[in-house]
């Protein structure tokens, strides 16, 4: 059985970054590995930048690790994946939605948003398996912005090495999500999974 | 959930009733209270308090009645409770009562970063510290236990990253609940006559409590090489078994669950066999020096490393990579990672990295009141007081509202000091639910003493930062069935000028503010819309669609009115083409930047 595993995700408050992490945990629950999460609350949900650990295995004791240690960073917004990037180690790997949320501060500031191409270089310099993934427009040709995070919950699976059996996921996908939306959310992680397979 | 946690180890402990005034990062002890009562008929009864000072009072006044109590707050809530606290140490309790402090290290989500541990030793209560989700199930059954053994409310002091953090739990069987059965005694009464015999019945309650310290589960010694003794507890144990495992290192531990009374025979021991000790925890050296004067009372001359030698910070969260940096001093070992390299490689990275604080949400209702107050003070020197809340966000660009941000209800406090001093308008802003916490006293000390202040009541009809939960002026939520009117509450204090608006309605509202700082004495106006966010999530579940705002690029010139005075985070400037839009993703609809743009370019789709 794997004897830790480190997953952050990381995102701009509201954008279902907890979500992903809450199903991801409950997998790891019933594939009958230890877990632990830490998240933040309060002020420091509001719209800012948020990152949450999710570490499962058979030796994981604190909710958060140390940087350059981590398995598997999912970031929901390019900058904030980049923001995080340190947290990877070498061999881990990094798989982001490209979909960029302009900050309030640059509108500002009248400053532009880094080039994708930037932002991929620098995050090679810290792990070379980087994944880039369009999971708004794919979230929308299935009808719903909103499942932009489970499309990525999909690519995370298919190229994050996570040790938890894709059904597994579904089934907690199922159990999470309400009634009413549970086949867009799955066709959404089958989605995320086919992406990335062909990238 | 480490909170959720501590919710089902209170009703395996058979509790009866449950307290609380919600703060981060306490909030979803009493949020889980609050559904098992409305979602799952749980037949205990839950409130959410005025204040945390009231909350403990309600609890204490269901543990004098013979039932077992928690009451739940976050750090800067024991302040508020101290008062009731401090003395309930003294007449004792009947059915168990436990307090749960949750500490916020690094201040995620608050004013500063308090070790209340401290309250343990100043009031003189037992404390239990868990160091994961499972401890915090199991102690805070416990707990009920070890307050009626000592007849002392306990303390189960918690920290951020052990209440917000999801482990595995095992479950234990339920306890049946107490019946109810008020004895009543003359000891509670602490007229100085029974204050004094009280303190010294307090002194051997805790004389018990050390008993029980030595002797409990949650206090273990876990013996390995001799050559290095670490001493810890709460999420520190967590971090220090990682770094442990990270480095390598074999070393004996001294897990501290019951940290308060500290166990002494027990640590003089360890320190004993082991040829040096280091002590792990977070912000205070609260362990330490008792560890230090314990060796000393032994004459035990094992070096102790800690605080004192710097090898650990006394402020912020502690890490996995802090505590292995200290171990590595200690034993001569090294990091397995080069973490200079690392940072240099991220120099260029951090250029690209735009900051992206936290925002008031798009459809605030505050930021209509900020942009107001901004509208209605132009070219004036005005100072303003914030409070605790969501709005506290308004000390940030472009609004800049802030001149204080101290503690619940000092935005009217402290304007009370400054207003009789200065002579610029003094303008203190405040949300409903801080304002029937702590604000009224203040308001009520400005009417006395006719202080020349605005108030500006900013209601949304809810406790938003922590996260919905119900406010006294207010029907939403589900548990309230009276609203507490503000406007006649305010009335009641003895305001004459009192306004009210829908900040929504911009130049009503500007006109509002422009008038009010006018006036004569305290003035209160009460800008009232509700929350955004909360409106959002109800209409997102109800399948309700949300319209976004537009930007007609044929109109907007670029003038930048709205990002550079209202500053929505749904704003976007393009740098193309010299024009803002609107980023549907995050508009909610609200439609109070159409009144904004000075070149009537927003619009909404539905009205076009």
């Amino acid at each position: 059985m794997t004897e830790e595993f480190n997953v952050l995700i990381a995102g701009v408050g509201g954008t279902g970054v907890l979500t992903i992490a809450h199903i991801l945990g409950s997998s790891a629950l019933s594939a009958g590995l230890r877990v632990v999460q830490s998240e933040l609350h309060g002020m420091s949900q509001r719209g800012g930048s948020v990152s949450t650990h999710l570490r499962m295995g058979t030796h994981v004791y604190s909710p958060t690790f140390p940087e350059g240690t981590g398995d598997l960073l999912i970031g929901m917004e390019p900058i904030e994946a980049l923001r995080n990037i340190k947290s990877v180690r070498s061999t881990g790997a990094v798989i982001f939605n490209n979909y960029k949320i302009l900050p309030l501060s640059l509108s500002i500031l009248k400053k532009d948003y880094p080039s994708l191409e930037l932002v991929v270089q620098q995050m090679k310099h810290f792990c070379q398996n980087v994944y880039s993934v369009d999971a708004i427009t794919l979230a929308k040709e299935l009808g719903a912005s909103i499942v932009a995070n489970i499309v990525l919950l999909g690519a995370a699976m298919a190229k994050g090495s996570i040790p938890i059996k894709s059904e597994t996921v579904i089934e907690e996908i199922k159990n999470t999500v309400p009634e009413r939306f549970i086949d867009l959310n799955v066709q959404a992680f089958q989605a995320g999974i086919k992406a990335v397979n062909k990238l | 959930m480490g909170n959720v946690s501590i919710v089902r180890g209170a009703i395996e402990a058979g509790v009866s009733f449950a307290s609380t005034y919600p703060g981060t990062p306490a909030s979803e002890i009493g949020d889980t209270f609050a559904a098992l009562v409305g979602r799952f008929g749980w037949p205990g009864y839950f409130e959410y308090s005025t204040n945390e000072a009231v909350a403990l009072e309600a609890a204490a006044g269901a543990s004098f009645a013979g039932v077992r109590a928690i009451c739940s707050m976050k750090h800067v809530g024991m302040n508020v409770a101290a008062d009731p606290l401090f003395s309930l140490a003294y007449t004792g309790i009947d059915g168990g009562l436990v307090v749960v402090t949750a500490d916020d290290p690094s201040c995620w989500s608050s004013q500063n970063e308090q070790d209340n541990r401290h309250y343990a030793v100043h009031a003189g209560l037992p404390m239990l510290e868990p160091s994961s989700s499972q401890d915090a199930l199991e102690m805070a059954r416990i707990a009920f236990e070890i307050s009626e053994k000592t007849k002392e409310p306990v303390l189960l002091r918690t920290t951020t990253r052990i209440a917000h953090t999801y482990g595995n739990v095992v479950f234990g069987p339920i306890q049946d609940r107490k019946i109810p059965n008020f004895e009543r005694r003359i000891s509670r009464v602490m007229v100085p006559s029974n204050a004094r015999p009280a303190h010294l019945r307090l002194l051997e309650n805790l004389e018990l409590a050390q008993e029980l310290s030595e002797n409990s589960e949650f206090n273990k010694t876990l013996m390995k090489d001799s050559k290095l003794g670490i001493i810890t507890s709460g999420i520190s144990y967590a971090y220090t078994l990682d770094a442990l495992k990270w480095l390598g290192i074999n070393a004996s531990i001294l897990k501290l669950g019951m940290s308060y009374p500290i166990p002494k025979k027990m640590i003089a021991e360890f320190i004993e066999n082991v040829d040096k000790v280091l002590v792990v925890e977070e912000l205070d050296p609260w362990l330490e020096t008792q560890v230090r004067a314990i060796a000393q009372v032994n004459s035990l001359n094992t070096p102790i490393f800690g605080k004192e030698q710097e090898l650990l910070p006394q402020a912020f969260e502690l890490s996995t990579k802090q505590i292995a940096l200290a171990l590595a001093k200690i034993s001569g070992k090294t990091l397995p990672i080069d973490y200079t390299a690392a940072n240099e490689k991220f120099e260029i990275a951090k250029e690209l990295l735009v900051s992206r604080p936290p925002q008031l949400c798009a459809g605030c209702p505050h930021r209509a009141s900020f942009y107001a107050i901004k509208q209605a003070t132009k070219g004036q020197e005005i100072i303003v007081g914030n409070d605790i809340g969501c709005y506290a966000l308004g000390i940030a660009p472009p609004f800049h509202l802030g001149d204080w941000l101290v503690c619940m209800g000092a935005s009217i406090g402290i304007a009370c000091g400054t207003a009789q001093v200065i002579n610029d308008p003094v303008i203190a802003v405040i949300g409903d639910s801080t304002f029937f916490h702590a604000g009224l006293p203040a308001l009520i000390n400005a009417v006395q003493n006719k202080v020349k202040l605005t108030l500006v009541i900013l209601d949304n009809l809810t406790t938003a930062m922590t996260g919905h939960q119900p406010s006294p002026g207010s029907k939403l939520g589900d548990m309230r069935e009276t609203a507490i009117k503000i406007d006649e509450l305010v009335r009641g204090c003895g305001v004459k000028n009192i306004y009210k608006t829908d900040p929504y309605k911009l130049e009503e509202t500007i006109q509002i503010f422009e008038d009010a700082i006018k006036q004569d004495g305290p003035t209160v106006v009460i800008a009232r819309h509700v929350c955004a966010l909360f409106l959002d999530r109800m209409k997102r579940k109800k399948g309700i669609k949300i319209t976004p705002s537009r930007v007609d690029p044929e109109k907007c010139e670029g003038c930048r009115t709205c990002i550079d005075e209202f500053s929505c985070v749904a704003f976007v400037w393009d740098t193309a083409t010299n024009q803002m839009r609107i980023e549907e993703v995050l508009c909610d609809g609200c439609g109070v930047c159409i009144s904004v743009c000075p070149c009537g370019a927003i619009y909404k789709e539905e009205a076009k």
